[in-house]
């Protein structure tokens, strides 16, 4: 069960208060489940939505059916890549849900020197690459989240993802792959 | 150890080295091209990500309320909840209008248009203010 889960987390126990009914030592956990997961999910919403209200809407629906499905989480399942999966199917039905609009892009500010003193990447690339992010599996949506924009260690993406180091570096083999065809895609066309 | 996996290893040595800052193209010169390719897709995605700073803890608590607020209301509760608070702040102010007699008491649609009243006459007066 998800609130179990949550709790053989150490930053995220909460001390049993007299009084306090198990639904709110549950939502205590969930907080602390919140406080240590949203970061990864907010940065995945975004690389979903590439919208900031969007994003905000999509971490918020996508933690309240956590919520609400908190006890179909199974037993050495991992919060996060649960939390990830309920993220993507929220992004995509906020997409399906809003009409055709153009989307804001997620750029740096332009003005900010340092940022395109250390760009390697022209800003049109970088916008296909976003773009191309949006076309990978979940897991390499995942596996890119936690390596990329997250800068965990592959060992620290294996435990959260409940996979291998090996299963891990294949999939992120096969992402980059990807986005290299989709950029050289691009480029042709 | 087959081929694919020691080029799964030095592409992922590669982001290692990126993370930390340090040189990753001698690393890749020791691979296929394709691993070099990978490795220079790889350093592309990493400029990307490092240019989208994540959202503040604001940000991270102003959706946090959000969804305490939902999950301590049950789901059918929340739309009738919203109804009601939107009750309460008309119902908050016709009482006290009311209280102060005279005429028929104020409705709803009588604070609409005391309100639109309100708006035009701050709108007239700003007009006034710039001549």
């Amino acid at each position: 069960m998800a609130a179990d889960l949550v709790l053989t987390s150490p930053t995220v126990r909460p001390a049993p208060l007299p009084g306090r009914t198990q639904s709110a030592s549950e939502e205590c956990a969930f907080e602390g489940l919140y406080r240590e997961t949203v970061g990864a999910v907010h940065r995945y919403a975004m690389m979903l939505t590439r919208n900031p209200a969007k994003a905000d809407d999509v971490v918020a629906e996508a933690y309240l059916r956590a919520w609400r499905a908190r006890h179909s989480l199974a037993d050495g399942s991992t919060p996060l890549a649960w939390l990830l999966t309920i993220t993507r199917h929220c992004a995509i039905d906020a997409e399906r849900k809003c009409r055709p609009e153009v989307h804001m892009e997620v750029l740096p500010d332009s003005a900010d020197p340092e940022w395109e003193m250390r760009s390697a990447v022209s800003l049109a690339d970088a916008d296909v690459l976003r773009e191309a992010l949006q076309q990978l599996t979940a897991e390499q949506q995942q596996v890119i989240l936690l390596r990329f924009y997250e800068e965990l260690p592959h060992q620290e993406i294996a435990q959260r993802m409940g996979r291998s180091s090996g299963a891990i570096r294949a999939i992120q083999f096969r992402a980059l792959a990807r986005l290299r065809r989709m950029l050289e895609a691009e480029h042709v066309s | 150890m087959s081929p694919e996996p020691t080029e799964h290893l030095l592409v992922d040595r590669c982001i290692d080295a990126m993370l930390q800052g340090r040189d990753w193209h001698e690393i890749a010169s020791g691979g296929s091209a394709e691993a070099q390719e990978l490795a220079e897709v790889a350093a592309q995605l990493l400029t990307v990500a490092r240019g989208e700073p994540p959202a503040g803890e604001k940000r991270h608590q102003a959706i946090w309320r959000r969804i305490a607020h939902l999950i301590r209301m049950p789901a059918t509760a929340s739309a009738r909840a919203s109804r009601r608070r939107e009750q309460a702040a008309s119902g908050a102010t016709a009482p006290s209008l009311n209280s102060h007699g005279g005429g028929r008491p104020w409705r709803d649609a009588d604070l609409d248009l005391f309100a639109i009243g309100i708006w035009q006459r701050g709108h007239w007066l700003r007009g006034e203010a710039r001549r």
